[in-house]
């Protein structure tokens, strides 16, 4: 019995005193919680989200009830759009309403519609009313590159450092940048072989066909999963901690988790949780990936996503090479 | 010939603490320098000046008569104290990635030859034996080639077998003319291996010199222990030093046979005598102090 308490208090002892540990096994919940709290800061969070375009006759009595978001759109098709790719549950205009088919949300709501305000009459949305499923798998799959990418560099580097690998590489001629790139690229395969699997397998399950051009989607997705794994390795550039790294990636990860699109959309959120999303690397990769799969984008109209994924592949691997440390 | 590697007025702080204090060395090419010195010398910062890991607080190291730049880790090769490799490497794996750092590499086939690495070959390098392991750093720290080797207590912790084994490897390298710089705990290691030590001791080298001068400046000849006590008087006026430790008596003395005819009372018992000459362990605890160190 005396060994069992000895080796409980020797092992609390190792974690109080590791400061790193301690601090964010404390701040961390802490952080997210508060996070939380500040984008989703409505008492009651609506549960269902409408779009309202123009002049929508006894508004008010949608209005009055609980649970409901009135998200206003300035120009309908975009609207219906949003629809159609499940960002908001339905859209009220004039004397009509419309909502997406596939949605579970969208058919409780049609219930409640048609209960309170019978006078409007359904639409069909035009064009092909997006599956969830459709909707999900880029977000899903993204998710899972992202914590690949981001601990599996993350965490190897630092183990690296620890132990003494990294001193014996420094004093070889090898370059840091030359050993950065060789863990990208190395990881990058990893990530989007596993992806590009878990996304044919899923198609196949679930008959997906890309509207888009395939090709697309892997640069796509190269890009997405290098500018993560570059910002993994900006992360592990310097410290010998594995507590710290792992605090580090969490802070990273977790936004990326809720406010990249992967669980539910960020339709009428603030437009500061907007911004920060736009920041994200892994909101680009899903949007320019959903607009793919869904919308047959093509290179021109994911452009913009492209090339904020190239600025942060550059910026964090010139950082992290500048700053990276052997020792 | 010229000197390889020169050091000038080295001194390495950590913050107030002086870790290596005004040291000079040369090394000329093609020998083996020993640095010897107890735990806390500073051997370790010194040895990192010297590989170009660490930049000295003040002084100046050059290769052959240059500072050190990117060239010098072409011709360097480096055996730390402990390494970890990259985990799932097998022994050939381990030194084809090193072989892929430098321009030009050492045939992978003779260094296996070399180091005797060709039964373990194919496996994992974390399945290897001490011996094994320290013989694949060392063929690691070969692999380009390098004019300059460093080997940080490359024995440590292996049985005898093994560290006379690595000796053995250590006097061909020596034999192909590679310079070797050399720290050791073991005192044997560095009179088989070493043409000339350096003793430190508190940040400042304390002897330098071949081994053989270092013991005929510190030491008569012969050393004789004696069972039970004695003192000069016994000896009448002969040259010796005399030492007591735990109810035995060290003499130091040109010649073993001088010292008995010498002998005043009746001849000590032979039961317990021991007559040997002076090694490097005695110098070193001559030199850093009998007491322990706390």
């Amino acid at each position: 019995m005396n060994a069992l308490f000895a080796l409980i208090s020797a092992r609390n002892l190792e974690f109080v005193r590791d400061k790193s540990a301690l601090g964010w096994s404390l701040l961390f919940p802490i952080i997210i919680i508060v996070a939380l709290v500040l984008v989703f800061d409505d008492d009651n969070p609506s549960l269902y989200q409408v779009g309202v375009y123009g002049e929508v006759h006894q508004l008010e009595q949608v209005k009055a009830l609980k649970h409901i978001e009135i998200i206003y759109y300035e120009d309908l098709e975009q609207a219906k759009h949003k629809v159609s790719r499940h960002l908001i549950d339905g859209l009220l205009s004039g004397d009509s309403y419309w909502v997406n088919p596939d949605s579970a949300q969208g058919y409780i709501l049609e219930q409640v519609i048609s209960a309170k305000l019978p006078e409007l009459k359904k639409r069909a949305i035009s064009g092909k009313a997006v599956r969830h499923v459709e909707w999900l798998l880029p977000g899903i799959i993204g998710m899972n590159m992202m914590f690949s990418a981001l601990y599996g560099v993350g965490y190897v580097v630092v183990r690296y450092r620890r132990t003494g690998v990294l001193k014996r590489l420094q004093v070889t001629p090898l370059a840091p940048w030359l050993f950065l790139a060789s863990q990208l690229f190395s990881r990058l395969g990893a990530t989007v072989l596993s992806a590009a699997i878990v996304f044919v397998v899923i198609a196949l399950m679930f008959d997906i066909r890309p509207q888009g051009n395939v090709l697309l989607l892997v640069l796509n997705t190269l890009l997405g999963s290098a500018a993560m794994i570059s910002i993994g390795l900006l992360v592990a550039s310097r410290t010998r901690s594995d507590e710290l790294c792992n605090g580090l990636l969490n802070v990273i990860s977790w936004p990326m988790m809720f406010l990249s699109g992967i669980w539910f959309s960020l339709e009428g959120s603030k437009p500061w949780v907007r911004f920060f999303a736009d920041c994200l690397p892994l909101t680009h990769m899903n949007d320019a990936n959903r607009a793919v799969i869904i919308d047959g984008a093509g290179l021109l109209d994911i452009g913009d996503h492209l090339l904020f994924l190239v600025a942060i592949i550059l910026i964090c691997l010139g950082v992290a090479s500048r700053s990276f440390r052997w020792d | 010939m010229s000197v390889l590697l020169s050091v000038r007025d080295l001194t390495h702080r950590y913050g107030e603490f002086v870790a290596v204090n005004n040291i000079s060395l040369d090394i000329q090419p093609g020998e083996c320098y020993g640095l010897l010195g107890p735990n806390g010398a500073g051997k370790s910062t010194t040895l990192e000046i010297l590989e170009g890991l660490l930049k000295p607080t003040q002084g100046e190291v050059l290769y052959r008569g240059r500072a050190i730049d990117k060239t010098f880790k072409q011709e360097v090769g480096i055996q730390f104290q402990s390494t970890t490799l990259p985990d799932y490497l097998t022994v050939y794996d381990c030194l084809k990635l090193f072989a892929s750092f430098y321009q030009s590499h050492t045939p992978i086939a003779h260094l296996i030859k070399q180091c005797q690495l060709s039964e373990i070959a194919d496996k994992l390098h974390y399945n290897l034996s001490g011996g094994q392991k320290q013989r694949l750093l060392l063929a690691l720290s070969l692999i380009n080639d390098p004019s300059l080797l460093f080997l940080d207590e490359p024995t440590t912790g292996l049985d005898p077998q093994a560290r006379l084994h690595f000796w053995q490897l250590v006097r061909e390298i020596k034999q192909q003319g590679k310079t070797i710089i050399l720290t050791t705990h073991y005192m044997e290691e560095a009179e088989q291996l070493c043409d000339r030590i350096a003793i430190m001791d508190r940040g400042q080298f304390i002897a330098e010199g071949t081994p053989a001068d270092l013991l005929s400046d510190n030491f008569l000849p012969q050393i004789v222990e004696l069972e039970g006590i004695y003192s000069q008087q016994d000896f009448g006026a002969l040259p010796i030093r005399l030492s007591k430790c735990a109810g035995r008596t060290r003499v130091e003395c040109h010649s073993f046979n001088e010292l008995m005819t010498a002998f005043k009372k009746a001849a000590p018992s032979l039961n317990g005598m021991s007559v040997r000459k002076p090694n490097l362990e005695d110098l070193f605890l001559k030199l850093t102090g009998n007491e322990l160190r706390i």
